[in-house]
């Protein structure tokens, strides 16, 4: 290996390292989970359409992507929210419509991920 | 001493599992497109996940030989994953068939029928990521192994939405690179990862002198 790759990758590594903790601070986020019934309390017209499904297996966004887009193709879920870091996915059902434990289970395993339990509020 | 560090560490970074991100099966109807420049290859690989466990897609690749391009079919699927509530790890089988033009390391005009074998495998949590790949690659008459292996560290932890940023160093060992001399590489690419909702970015700079650029989008 050349003199200067080794100076030249040994920098780009430093200059990234830093780059990256300088911006950590601003970058990173809060987890920001609220349970079921917290949400229908800030928000009563919600009561009944929220369920909070606990997911094992999500650590990336790639992974809360898939899972975003397999529930949000049913016709019954309004929005689906979720958290990384509790590892909680928040439905929110369109007004009238129900989706069932089975359908969630279904709709998890479909995405790749095993679902831990449900909440309801 | 240097081959023998290189091979060693090779060894250990195998050891370990490997990335998400690059994953080569993702969510049901889902489309994947991955283009990456890395030290030894050059490719692009657009593929549709069909179920939990496989896809399917074009794959045009540049083995890093002048002219020496792969263009054909691969399948990929997912062998076995682990769920755990901290963290999650895969195993992949990809096959792949085609036609390329050139030798590996000489520019033919013949087009032959080519393909590869690859084996990979990852284990990740919000904070770590370890990943490894061998590969099989053959044309007519000639066939190339190759061993790959990354280990990266996030600095932060970002909830889903956010900007994640990871480290990343990666290894890539390819044997009989060169048939016609006899010669092995081993680079050596530290690389930053950003990752944000449906898109990833990778850039970094190996030890061979060549810039790493990767992107792999969802949709």
């Amino acid at each position: 290996m050349k003199e200067t790759s080794i100076f030249t990758t040994f920098a780009t590594t430093i200059l990234a390292v830093s780059a990256v903790w300088l911006a950590a601070p601003a970058l990173a986020e809060e987890a920001e989970t609220r349970l079921a019934a917290e949400i229908v309390a800030a928000e009563p017209a919600l009561e009944g359409r929220v369920v909070q499904a606990e997911v094992i297996g999500m650590v990336c966004d790639f992974c809360a992507q898939s899972l975003k887009k397999v529930l949000g193709r049913k016709d019954a879920v309004s929005s689906v929210d979720i958290s990384l870091e509790t590892k909680l996915i928040t439905i929110i059902l369109n007004e009238g419509m129900a989706l069932s434990d089975e359908e969630i289970a279904e709709a998890v395993n479909w995405a790749g991920y095993e679902l831990a339990g449900i909440v309801r509020a | 001493m240097k081959k023998l560090c290189a091979v060693a560490l090779a060894g250990v970074m195998a050891l370990q599992a490997a990335p998400a991100g690059a994953r080569p099966v993702s969510y049901p109807q889902g489309w994947t497109l991955m283009q990456m420049n890395e030290a030894e290859a050059n490719w692009l690989h657009l593929h549709y996940t069909t179920d939990p466990r496989t896809s399917i897609g074009l794959k045009i690749e540049n083995q890093g030989y002048a002219d020496h391009v792969f263009v054909g079919g691969q399948y990929n699927r997912l062998l076995k994953r682990w769920n755990a509530p901290n963290s999650q790890g895969n195993t992949y089988l990809k096959l792949g068939l085609g036609v390329a033009d050139g030798d590996f390391n000489h520019a033919l005009d013949a087009t032959k029928a080519a393909g590869f074998v690859r084996f990979a495998a990852d284990w990740e949590t919000r904070r770590w990521f370890t990943a490894a790949n061998a590969s099989v690659y053959a044309r007519e008459g000639k066939a190339m192994t190759s061993q790959k292996a990354r280990l990266g560290v996030a600095p932060y932890v970002a909830d889903f939405g956010a900007l994640h940023t990871w480290l990343m160093v990666e290894g890539n060992w390819t044997q009989n690179r060169d048939a016609d001399q006899g010669q092995d590489a081993f680079t050596v690419t530290p690389l930053v990862r950003f990752f944000k909702g449906n898109s990833l970015l990778e850039v970094g700079y190996s030890s061979n002198d060549e810039p790493l650029f990767n992107f792999v989008y969802r949709f």
